[in-house]
């Protein structure tokens, strides 16, 4: 073989495209994509004629809003679909046993981390690929130079090429891929300080002489005359990418035979010690709650949920409580303590940090309880058992349940001290009589008390029929963010084309009932009436949206317990 | 009353029948072996018979319940071992036997004393307290018969219990399912093992592509297939005449005079082997060494399968 051939050789690569082309999910997944950018970018162009100027001539010089757009849509695709993609990458060769025989091979680690490498990056690229159509339509409008097209490009190339490698060393250094998602996603936010601090110098050392600079983000560098900045960070991001396949490569040996890991058990179990040994340090070892009994009673699928998983053990979500209750102290007692204050609301970000950790550890729980089974192959053991198969998901979810219940505290006290804090400090007395006060505190309330348990189920269900958890982590994120997302767009597809009685569709989201801030929340649509009716007519649609969540909760539900038997093949009465 | 009845059991994965009207009765204290190449319908009907497939034509019954109509009746009365372990790695030996003496409903005041008895009839008192993930394959294998007997089930069905074992475990497993033999249990095992289905089961079934090729006990199989045996003899000064007169003996197909011994080949059913000896003897003949070869499982298995899977 000369030199040519060995180096055009890549055995890795093609066996690696070969298999994505012979997957329907790949072009399922480019299907839905293109779907997602092009239903996106139709919405947009749509929303420009639709704002006064004749239909076409009215988007001239309008491209830099539908640059931006493309923009962002490729970003989070490249955020959100690439570690989906490599995290895989080489934890699949673990989990199936076959990285022995690569290595066993002539490849050397460098060429197999560098083909795993490259088969992501093309992948990634055929989504990029897809949105080339619409850069075009966008020079056309006008509005954004070509140079800057190139910079986003480059910008973006760059993006990918750091969550790819990042992605790449996750994957390398876990044993499964699910460690090796949750982990890059946190190696990506953490990068992303590194990366942002050069930046800020740099913007700092080009603007220091210019006094009437304003700090803001995003950096006033990377939006104007910043080239420095970019060039800048665009090689700090390769360079980091080299260095992150460089290791990769060195590491692919040592680490290829690594046994599974329960990472975020073994992160309970050390605080565990270290709580234990402050225990024993400052009060001897006194345990006010203890554990609790050792062996289960008559409900063994509960007492495992509740006693032996990570997350469903009451100490460990005692801790996830704790992490959400701590900054919500801190900020409470600073507001209580400085007189000085008198905002209506001290607490906006909060909500929106609660319901995200809420999202994350709901969605990895209830996609977790018949994946976890199925990984362990405990399944059928289970199901032979006389327990009735209702039971059995009852059981499941327990630990879920409880969960839910852990998770509602920082709502609890977050929704008490709003509204201790709007009646005393804002209003100067016991109970507020401000009808938007109640507004956002009801359906807080009542989203608490239904969305948590319509997530379990869904994410249940997806857990129960897709064959990894990490598909059915995706897939209940997306359907999630579809449910949110979705009303929102067919509200604005609505107003575009004057389907005035879709308009209400908005109201279906639970972003406006959670996040009274967001889009005008759900009273936007009422305020042009009068007092009392806007306020009527504000709670009759917040009726109407909780009761609809109600019944999809029940349907989801009565489904998931229906549906369990049959898709776990189990024979019923 | 049978304690396996199946009548014309047909399964079916989309386009792919896997189980092709398979019928069986398996009177109440039988070791059932069920033989055949991969793919052929062993776990298939299998897990019919544990509940765990219930898109399947035909009738199944266990101990007389109908396993279509009420199966969670039919849970009582079974213990399923899978061809993986099925074993809660989090727990230790004891939490994971009393997971599950609480899923078969058994009293609070009974599970230490039936705990304490299936660890010790499975050799794992010692482990009591280790964590499952721990234990080696063939500890963890006998845990999983260790657990279908919390509830003391009449039938058993084992699907490959001895894959993947080394030598030691598996004469310890074929060990124990000789004591749950002499338990009176009906035990339905499927295995790879074939010379150890030969030992330990009273009836054995071949399948292949779905269908039952031969169904019996292991000398009515022989018997059936009309496979030829061979005895090694050793006598004390041979002659020509013996060996001709030997090759004129009906039922004898063939006779190799090699360098320590004459091999005789012999029709199964026309001629004993016990006849066989007597002639020898009855030629005169002093008789140093008389061994029957006994056809294994081996090669009744091959020469009724043809390697094809459903």
């Amino acid at each position: 073989m000369n030199l040519i051939e060995r180096f055009f050789s890549l055995p890795l690569l093609a066996k690696d495209l070969l298999e994505q082309a012979q997957n329907p999910r790949t072009y399922l997944l480019r299907v839905v994509y293109a779907l997602m950018l092009y239903g996106a970018a139709l919405f947009h162009y749509a929303d420009l004629n639709n704002s006064g100027a004749a239909a076409g001539l009215a988007s001239l010089g309008r491209g830099r809003e539908f640059f931006q757009l493309l923009v962002n849509v490729q970003t989070l695709a490249i955020l959100l679909l690439l570690p989906a993609i490599t995290c895989g990458a080489l934890t699949v060769e673990k989990e199936k046993d076959t990285l022995a025989l690569l290595l066993l091979t002539k490849l050397s680690p460098r060429t197999i981390i560098v083909e795993k490498f490259l088969s992501r990056l093309l992948a990634m690229g055929t989504y990029q690929l897809l949105s080339l159509p619409l850069f075009a339509i966008v020079y056309g409008m006008g509005g954004v130079e070509l140079s800057g097209i190139l910079w986003a490009v480059g910008g973006l190339f760059c993006l990918t090429i750091v969550v790819a490698s990042v992605s790449i060393l996750c994957s390398t250094w876990f044993r499964t891929t699910a460690e090796a998602f949750m982990i890059a996603y946190g190696g990506l936010v953490v990068l992303s300080g590194f990366l942002f601090i050069p930046v800020m110098m740099l913007r700092e050392m080009q603007y220091a002489r210019n006094p009437g600079f304003q700090s803001g983000f995003p950096p006033a560098g990377l939006q104007e005359n910043g080239s420095v900045v970019r060039i800048a960070v665009g090689i700090q991001a390769l360079i980091f990418s080299a260095v992150f396949l460089g290791i990769a490569a060195r590491v692919l040996v040592p680490r290829a035979f690594v046994p599974a890991r329960n990472l975020i058990l073994e992160w309970f179990q050390f605080l565990d010690r270290f709580f234990n040994e402050l225990n024993e340090h400052t009060t001897g070892g006194v345990v006010l709650i203890p554990d609790g009994e050792t062996l289960p009673s008559f409900q063994p699928v509960a007492w495992r949920e509740t006693r032996k998983k990570s997350l469903g053990t009451f100490r460990y979500q005692f801790r996830i409580l704790m992490l959400l209750l701590a900054p919500l102290v801190l900020v409470i007692a600073h507001f209580m303590t400085d007189g000085r204050n008198d905002f209506s609301s001290p607490f906006r970000g909060f909500p929106v940090f609660f319901w995200s950790v809420t999202v994350i550890c709901l969605i990895i729980h209830s996609t977790g309880v018949i994946a976890s089974e199925r990984i362990r192959q405990t399944l059928d053991v289970l199901l032979v058992t006389p327990m009735k198969s209702d039971d059995i998901v009852l059981a499941k979810l327990s630990g879920v349940r409880r969960l839910i219940k852990i998770l509602s505290v920082p709502f609890v006290v977050l929704i008490g001290f709003q509204g201790i804090w709007t009646g005393y400090v804002v209003n100067r007395s016991r109970f507020t009589n401000d009808p938007n006060f109640w507004l956002e505190l009801v359906p807080a309330t009542l989203g608490m008390m239904i969305y948590m348990p319509v997530m379990m189920w869904i994410g249940f269900q997806f857990g129960l029929r897709l064959r990894t958890q990490m598909q059915a982590v995706l897939a209940t994120l997306a359907t999630v963010a579809a449910i949110c997302l979705l009303p929102l767009q067919l509200a604005v597809l609505s107003d575009v084309y004057g389907l005035p009685g879709l308009r209400w569709i908005r109201l279906l989201s639970p972003l406006l009932t959670l996040f009274s801030s967001f889009n005008g929340g759900v009273s936007r649509e009422f305020q042009r009436l009068q007092w009392p009716d806007w306020v009527l007519w504000s709670v009759v649609a917040l009726m109407i949206h909780f009761f609809i969540y109600g019944i999809i909760w029940w349907q989801l539900r009565r489904n998931g317990l229906r549906s369990f038997s049959r898709i776990v093949h189990r024979s019923e009465n | 009353m049978l304690a396996v009845d199946v009548q014309d059991l047909k399964v079916r994965y989309g386009k792919l029948e896997a189980v092709k009207g398979i019928s069986l009765q398996i009177p109440p204290g039988e070791v059932f072996g069920f033989i055949g190449p991969n793919g052929a319908g062993k776990s298939s009907t299998i897990r019919v018979l544990a509940t765990l497939q219930p898109d399947f034509l035909g009738s199944a019954k266990i101990m007389d319940v109908n396993i279509r109509t009420n199966p969670q009746l039919v849970r009582e009365s079974i213990g399923y071992v899978p061809d993986f372990f099925g074993v809660y790695e989090d727990l230790t030996a004891r939490e994971y036997l009393h997971f599950f003496a609480a899923a078969y409903r058994l009293p609070m005041s009974k599970r230490k004393a039936v705990v304490d008895d299936v660890l010790q009839l499975t050799d794992l008192t010692g482990k009591i307290d280790s964590q499952v993930d721990s234990l080696s394959r063939g500890m963890k294998q006998r845990l999983s018969l260790a657990r279908v007997l919390l509830h003391d089930p009449a039938v058993l069905l084992l699907d490959e219990p001895a894959s993947g074992l080394d030598p030691r475990a598996r004469i310890e497993m074929r060990e124990l399912l000789k004591a749950l033999k002499e338990m009176g249990k009906t035990i339905v095992i499927s295995s790879h093992i074939l010379h150890e289905l030969a030992q330990l089961c009273t009836r054995i079934g071949i399948i292949e592509t779905g269908r039952m090729v031969a169904q019996g006990s292991v000398a009515e199989i022989y018997q059936r297939l009309g496979v030829l045996k061979i005895v090694h003899v050793q006598v004390a000064h041979q002659t020509p005449e013996l060996i001709a007169q030997i090759r004129g003996l009906a039922g004898v197909t063939q006779v190799d005079d090699q360098v320590d011994r004459i091999s005789i080949r012999i029709e199964e059913g026309k001629l004993e082997v016990e006849d066989l000896h007597d002639f020898i003897h009855s030629q005169g003949a002093r008789i140093r060494m008389f061994q029957p070869e006994v056809m294994d499982m081996e090669t009744a298995f091959m020469k009724l399968t043809e390697g094809h899977t459903a």
